[in-house]
């Protein structure tokens, strides 16, 4: 979030409202952020600034539709952009990736229907908290050490490794060998 | 945090628990919107509430990308260049301030005696269309049924019979 950063109530009551002064105001002062925030995501070139034209047809079409659903006392202004313009990215790429290879290109036999009949996997979902599942995610989905997500969650680094450890141990005794 | 051996083993614990997980769960749990995901960036949520986005950013690590970077979103990165500032500012085109919504002027009751004058006047100006054209009509007949009929409708109409009063005349002079 921004230093400082609050946007007064009447700039968003005239920014919804349509007014001209204010969204070029509100261009001015977020592209920047928006562009940041999608310059990770996207290949070299102006992709980032077609995403970024993206990001602001989305918040004013529909007469603002999705600027008026952001909430000043939930999240911070830069917070939210940062969500919408990340996720916007992702659908832009979406949309635009290339499909992996022709229906044709593919051998018969790959796409032959399987008769056989499979029975789905009885598992039990609340094995692993929704904490101990994120903090497993970030430490092997993307590499995070305990320090950035103690960081992130905003608790304290023992807790991360007691997280970590309470996780391991019921996954262990869960795919222990016989267990299943 | 581990050894190296450990964190293999762990690593492969894992992967084996995501993928039946998602074989077995599918989307149990609703995509939060990013004023959920913005908020939780913030701390500002319930435990409740962060447990549920918690569960469903563990199936959805893209968007936990989303939430590290919102963590830390910087307005003074690079700025985009004119012609992009240029084209976004174009999208709200400037609105008339002078222009404002239609509104019906509000009318005072009329008083009663209006009313009654408007229902007079509506009356008399239908007495008099209804006496010029009892005249007019009557005009028209007499003009084409010609100066003896006439004479003979107005004898009809203003003289009487002579037989009636003959007796009559006849008596009193007697």
């Amino acid at each position: 979030m921004i230093r400082g950063e609050r946007v007064a109530d009447k700039d968003l009551a005239a920014l919804v409202a349509g007014n001209k002064t204010a969204w070029d105001g509100f261009v001015r002062r977020y592209a920047g952020l928006i562009l940041s925030a999608v310059r990770t995501l996207v290949r070299e070139g102006t992709e980032a600034e077609d995403i970024l034209q993206e990001v602001f047809v989305r918040l004013c079409k529909d007469d603002f539709r999705l600027l008026k659903t952001y909430d000043p006392v939930r999240a911070g202004l830069s917070t939210w952009l940062t969500i919408v313009a990340r996720s916007t990215a992702r659908d832009v790429q979406r949309r635009h990736r290339p499909p992996q290879s022709a229906l044709d290109d593919v051998p018969e036999r790959l796409l032959a229907v399987s008769d056989v009949h499979v029975e789905p996997l009885r598992f039990p979902k609340d094995l692993l908290s929704p904490r101990q599942q994120l903090v497993l995610t970030m430490l092997y989905e993307r590499d995070m050490d305990v320090a950035e997500i103690a960081r992130t969650l905003d608790v304290d680094p023992q807790t991360v490794r007691s997280t970590h450890h309470k996780a391991m141990l019921k996954l262990r005794a869960y795919f222990a060998p016989g267990r299943q | 945090m581990t050894e190296p051996m450990d964190r293999a083993e762990e690593h492969a614990l894992w992967r084996h628990w995501r993928t039946a997980m998602v074989n077995a769960a599918g989307e149990a749990v609703p995509a939060p919107d990013a004023l959920l995901l913005a908020a939780y960036a913030e701390h500002r949520l319930s435990e409740t509430a962060a447990e549920d986005v918690e569960s469903w950013l563990a199936r959805h690590p893209e968007a936990l990308g989303d939430v590290l970077a919102a963590a830390e979103s910087d307005a003074g990165g690079e700025q985009p260049s004119a012609a992009a500032l240029a084209k976004a500012t174009d999208l709200v085109s400037e609105r008339d301030p002078t222009v404002v919504p239609f509104r019906r002027s509000a009318r005072s009751a009329s008083p009663a005696w209006r009313v009654a004058a408007a229902r007079v006047a509506v009356a008399a100006s239908l007495l008099v269309v209804s006496l010029v054209g009892f005249a007019l009509g009557t005009d028209a007949y007499t003009s084409l049924s010609g100066s003896d009929q006439q004479a003979a409708l107005s004898q009809d109409l203003f003289d009487p019979p002579s037989g009636i009063f003959s007796g009559l005349g006849e008596e009193s002079s007697s």
